[in-house]
């Protein structure tokens, strides 16, 4: 899996390339449009991420590029403007998704694993040990056998999924399945009470994998 | 108090004792005169009973002459000593003529008769003419006085319109001026060389403030936006930190995690000053009707779910949906804000309540210490408590979009709760 990380602050290029390597995709990377013009003229990637704030020119116009070139490159804009007009556009003009900066580093490899198997071969389940999603009927089954999972607990299933072998904050948890409003509540025990559903029916369908306990402020979804 | 009636009452109150002297002044220089022309005709009356009596021919004090009253009577050598002069009074005095005794102006005089004996003549005319007179005198002076205050002020009110327009339209001018739009250029022609400094002045200032604004909400909004970047990197590599890194204790990763979590606040903040700066360039353009009651339920749900550990009652009395055309994340951010901000400062235990109609959307909840400041509730980074949670910029936030969506968002202190409504401007 080969993916272009078009962004011009060095910091940031750098986090985003551990953080993608780790997860064993191949990165490139280019700092501004004419350096990722050579890049995508050259080479195809399953998805390219791309700042629209660019030192010699917009994104966008970046990805108008990529789009007139009938790639079929999944592109994620991910930008420090977080404005709706750019949203918009950027969608319109083709793109797939779009992160605004900040972002959780675990929430970027989440939507970038998921554009990729967008890209590649949806009908694939989502897979972590014996557990499996099948995302367009929403529906989890270990050893193909269907979970009953409520609508909450399938949320906080596929959140994990997604993010395997990573710790993850009770915060990033909730933002992203109750909702950005749930930022900053200072109790978290409505989470625990979920997790605890999860986790329950999860041994009782004899899953090869558990949502573990980190210190009390986080989680990590591991094999057992 | 206008300018107009403090200048009206002002005057009016000068020009009434002014006029009141000038009023009195005449009436009792008009009375002087006239008794003064009394006395002269007693006087002259007077001359000729004694002239008459000098030639021989006593007059006969019964057959008057013409209307005074006439006595003649001798008196003492002595008496006449003692009164020497003319003597004036105004005194009762009985009138033969008219049989009664009536206020009259007398006079009183001692002559010596050829023969060497002393008389005294007594002559006397009723006032009563004279009071009629005076008083016709006093009713036409008030007539006149009150006239002359009432024409005063009459020209004064509109010399002071005709003259002071250029004034109020100045007034009227900065009352719509707002420097979060664009504004009329101030049209106000004069030639009246304090009004023309005055318009100066204010087009000078006005744009000033103009200037100032827009670089305060450059400011803020580039600001925040720089920010960004270095805020996502320095969250990021904390997040790699934790999680890539065997070596960690737990009370490393606690330390981490603590940052983090302050770290996060900063970046919520920030987001949220760049919401207010959109919000104040008006960057959201897109408007459809919302129907507010949906948009209670859904989030209604959520916080319910995630303030369960406060156990907070919350009362609805939604009877029918509160409908206003705007744009649809706006909305949301409105009734995000208000609901957090009543969860927030609920005390465990107590109630919120959210009512809606067609005209207004109310969220209330039970306040544990008094009213707030309703000047500064809605001002940015105010808050009177503080409180886990709470930015400082959420209800700043609902009042912006407020601005720009013609909603009105009010507080009260009713009951012993604190009280926000929504209503359409």
């Amino acid at each position: 899996m080969k993916v272009l990380i078009i962004e011009d602050e060095p910091s940031m290029r750098e986090i985003l390339e551990r953080a993608l390597t780790k997860e064993r995709f191949v990165v490139e990377t280019a700092e501004d449009c004419s350096s990722a013009m050579r890049k995508f003229g050259v080479y195809d990637y399953d998805c390219i991420l791309l700042d629209i704030m660019l030192p010699d020119g917009n994104g966008l116009e970046l990805l108008q590029q990529i789009k007139k070139m009938g790639k079929k490159d999944r592109v994620l804009i991910i930008s420090a403007k977080d404005s709706i007009d750019d949203k918009v556009t950027g969608l319109n003009l083709g793109a797939d998704d779009y992160l605004a900066k900040p972002f959780h580093i675990e929430e970027l490899v989440a939507r970038v694993k998921s554009l990729i198997r967008r890209n590649n071969n949806s009908q694939i389940r989502l897979s972590f040990t014996n557990i499996n999603i099948d995302e367009s009927a929403f529906q989890a089954f270990v050893d193909d056998r269907p979970l009953d999972l409520s609508r909450k607990e399938y949320d906080i299933l596929l959140f994990f999924m997604y993010r395997p072998n990573r710790l993850i904050h009770k915060e990033a948890l909730a933002e992203n399945v109750w909702g950005d409003h749930i930022d900053q509540t200072d109790n978290f025990d409505f989470i625990y009470a979920q997790i605890k559903n999860v986790r329950k029916k999860l041994s009782e369908s004899g899953a090869s994998a558990e949502i573990k306990s980190v210190y009390g402020f986080g989680y990590k979804f591991v094999e057992t | 108090m206008k300018l107009i009636y403090k200048i009206i009452g002002s005057i009016s109150l000068s020009v009434f004792f002014l006029l009141g002297v000038w009023a009195l002044l005449t009436y009792f220089t008009l009375m002087k005169e006239l008794n003064d022309e009394m006395d002269e005709s007693l006087e002259d009356m007077a001359e000729m009973v004694i002239k008459q009596s000098l030639s021989g021919n006593m007059p006969d004090p019964s057959k008057t002459f013409g209307s005074p009253n006439l006595v003649i009577a001798e008196v003492t050598p002595g008496y006449a000593e003692a009164h020497p002069d003319n003597r004036f009074s105004s005194e009762t005095f009985y009138l033969s003529e008219m049989e009664e005794t009536v206020l009259s102006r007398v006079l009183r005089t001692v002559f010596q008769n050829p023969d060497g004996r002393f008389y005294e003549v007594i002559v006397a005319q009723p006032s009563f003419e004279k009071d009629d007179f005076a008083e016709s005198l006093l009713y036409l002076i008030i007539l006149l006085y009150t006239s002359m205050l009432i024409l005063l002020i009459a020209v004064i009110v509109a010399v002071f319109r005709r003259n002071m327009r250029p004034f109020y339209k100045v007034i009227h001018w900065l009352e719509n001026y707002n420097p979060h739009t664009s504004n009329k250029p101030l049209d106000n022609p004069t030639n009246i060389s304090e009004f023309q400094k005055l318009n100066r002045t204010v087009t000078d200032f006005t744009r000033k403030s103009q200037e100032a604004f827009e670089q305060q909400k450059e400011f803020i909004g580039n600001a925040s936006h720089e920010m960004q970047t270095p805020l996502a990197v320095s969250m990021n590599r904390l997040e790699i930190l934790a999680d890539e890194s065997p070596t960690l204790s737990e009370n490393d990763l606690n330390e981490i995690m603590k940052t983090r979590h302050t770290l996060n606040q900063i970046i919520k903040m920030n987001k949220s000053l760049l919401l207010l700066s959109k919000i104040d360039n008006d960057q959201f353009p897109e408007a459809a009707p919302i129907s507010f009651d949906v948009l209670v339920e859904k989030h209604l749900g959520i916080f319910a779910e995630a303030y369960s550990h406060k156990n907070i009652r919350v009362k609805t009395d939604i009877r029918e949906a509160f409908i206003h055309t705007m744009n649809d994340s706006l909305a949301d951010i409105i009734v995000v804000n208000l609901l957090k901000n009543a969860y927030i400062y609920s005390d465990a235990g107590s109630e919120i309540s959210v009512s809606m109609t067609p005209d207004a959307f109310v969220v209330s909840n039970t306040a544990s210490d008094g009213p707030l400041d309703e000047e500064k509730i809605f001002e940015r980074f105010y808050r009177q408590t503080t409180q886990k949670g709470s930015s400082g910029l959420g209800l700043a936030i609902a009042k912006g979009i407020g601005k720009i969506s013609r909603l009105q968002i009010d507080y009260a202190y009713r009951e012993n709760r604190h009280v926000f409504t929504v209503s359409k401007q």
